[in-house]
């Protein structure tokens, strides 16, 4: 079922951050993407980097944040100005640091598709998106549900994938 | 950046955990008087001859022994005008006995009327009907009833006050977990922990410092590793230098750390220099050895839990942070499988212990410990403007 609230267009940034989770899947890692779309053009893209970084944090939305922060610099842009007037699109529930992370950014609507049950901060473990936190940034709208199966379906087969005989130091990739 | 020599320059300040709510609760009831023990049921009996006393809790004893985990239950109590005795726990199989003559076990109230709300409950039953087997001389017992009795030890002075004024309980200070208000200080750690724990503070603080002199908003995170008590990375605020609203000195400091293990996200992050680090850590060694319950407690954790093999990220370190840190710097330490951390002040919007308690959280599959108060005055002095 979509959610009512989805215009076309939304549907269509969706789609291409599906296309970007099932890139993923294909090269092995988490199968979770996401664009950040300010003004009708896509200004960052993301997926988890954890592993090549070695840091825990570097969940797609936060890889997409830097990318916008430097689209800004390029273009001459205040990223103020330019989070507090994007979209963000992920395959899957922004977890409860990067739903921290969005309400300092101000970013004022995040289109998502699946549940994140075991880390989510958009109302699946804490509801950091529309609590009213002080002095952390804005809350933020959702609009879940889209393509949800899709999502999940993508992740089921990302981790019966992952060989259970992998080498101990191979790091098990999370989101 | 002088040494911290003399530490009586700080303000005094006290050690204090951040608990979940749950605990909160309970060491507020503590003082209140209110805790409600766990408890289970028993049948009971008057004793109406006090000359079998002996004798019926001897019979008892060898028919009906307690078992292990309810050894901390007198057998016996004083109330009112006469003793009572605890004939047997109430197993599974008395409930059917039990429902047909209307009573509910689960939901019954405590015996002597003096000292609490409930009273003990009639049953319809005769003490022949709850000792079968007819190898007591029942002689001197009256009309059983049923009594809930503390299920466990108590584990502490105060437990054991509200344990006793529901049925008298056995107390050995020696099974006791640490208490809060016991142990070496009244923080419950040792003057020399509490020392080491404001040093490791205050290097966030002159990194704090330093980060606000050059216009940083003055907040400082240092990863230590316990098993070395080595410093591994100083991190400040980034906000404002690198112009990314996410660039807290946690993340900073989570990234230090990756950058040292041939990973990293954040070029040109100004840290504390090498050699610095060097002089500090060179300095520490000299002052304290590693500490063995640390390196097992470690061990443990990485032990535990399904992640254990990753080699990186922050499992096992403490963390020293000027200010309570948000949301997202909270649970990117909790991604990060940090096993402590310490903080100098709370903010108003922070997720451990003002807005949320993240590293106590029962839906997350990791959890830490988290203090506050640590050279609590200096670190609030630096707080700046209300955005985290
Ligand atoms: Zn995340
Ligand atoms: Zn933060």
């Amino acid at each position: 079922m979509e959610p009512p609230e989805m215009t076309e267009e939304m549907k269509n940034w969706m789609d291409k951050a599906f296309q970007m989770a099932q890139d993923a899947l294909d090269n092995g890692e988490v199968p979770v993407g996401c664009l950040m779309v300010h003004d009708n053009q896509i200004v960052g893209r993301g997926r988890n980097e954890v592993n090549e970084t070695k840091n825990a944090t570097r969940h797609a939305e936060m890889v997409a944040t830097d990318q916008v922060i430097d689209w800004c610099k390029k273009n001459g842009k205040g990223s103020k100005e330019v989070f507090e007037d994007t979209i963000l699109y992920v395959t899957v529930e922004p977890c409860i640091m990067c739903a921290g992370a969005l309400r300092l950014l101000r970013i004022p609507l995040v289109v998502y598709g699946c549940c994140n049950e075991r880390f989510g901060g958009c109302g699946s473990v804490l509801n950091v998106a529309e609590n009213s936190i002080p002095s952390t940034g804005t809350p933020f709208k959702c609009i879940p549900g889209y393509k949800a199966e899709k999502a999940v379906e993508m992740l089921k087969t990302f981790y019966k994938q992952e060989n259970p005989n992998a080498p101990r130091s191979k790091v098990r990739k999370k989101e | 950046m002088a040494p911290p020599a003399d530490d009586r320059k700080f303000s005094s300040w006290s050690l204090i955990p951040v608990l979940s709510l749950k605990e909160e609760q309970e060491l507020k009831g503590y003082d209140s008087g209110h805790v409600i023990p766990p408890l289970s049921t028993f049948f009971a009996a008057p004793i109406t001859d006090k000359k079998q006393i002996s004798r019926l809790s001897q019979a008892l004893y060898l028919q009906y022994p307690l078992s292990h985990t309810q050894r901390h239950l007198k057998r016996v109590r004083a109330c009112q005008y006469n003793l009572e005795i605890l004939l047997r726990p109430i197993m599974p199989e008395d409930r059917v006995t039990l429902l047909k003559n209307n009573v509910d076990p689960s939901k019954q109230n405590n015996g002597c009327p003096e000292n609490s709300v409930g009273s003990k409950s009639e049953i319809n039953l005769q003490v022949t009907d709850i000792l079968q087997g007819g190898y007591i001389n029942l002689n001197g017992l009256g009309k059983p009833f049923i009594v809930s009795v503390p299920s466990r030890a108590a584990r502490n002075q105060k437990e054991q006050q509200v344990w006793g004024s529901i049925w008298p309980c056995t107390y050995h200070a020696k099974l006791k977990t640490p208490d809060k208000d016991e142990g070496n200080s009244k923080e419950g750690v040792s003057e020399q922990e509490k020392l080491r724990i404001g040093r490791n503070m205050h290097r966030a603080l002159e990194a704090a410092q330093q980060n606000q002199s050059k216009g940083g908003k003055g907040v400082g995170a240092v990863v230590v590793d316990p098993e070395s008590g080595k410093v591994l990375a100083i991190g400040t605020d980034h906000t404002i230098a690198k112009a990314c609203p996410l660039l807290h000195a946690c993340m900073v400091a989570i990234d230090l750390i990756a950058q040292q293990q041939g990973g990293g996200a954040y070029v040109g992050l100004s840290s504390v220099e090498e050699k610095d680090r060097e002089r500090i850590n060179e300095e520490t060694g000299k002052r304290m050895e590693p500490k063995g319950d640390e390196r097992e407690k470690r061990k443990h954790s990485k032990a535990k839990d399904g992640d254990a093999e990753i080699p990186y990220l922050c499992t096992g370190y403490e963390v020293y942070v000027t200010q309570e840190p948000c949301v997202m710097c909270s649970m990117a330490l909790l991604h990060s499988r940090v096993s402590t951390v310490y903080y100098g002040c709370s903010s108003i919007g922070g997720a451990l212990g003002t807005y949320y308690r993240l590293h106590c959280s029962s839906g997350l599959n990791h959890r830490f410990l988290a203090y506050r108060g640590v050279l609590e005055d200096e670190c609030r002095r630096l707080v700046c403007g209300d955005e985290i």
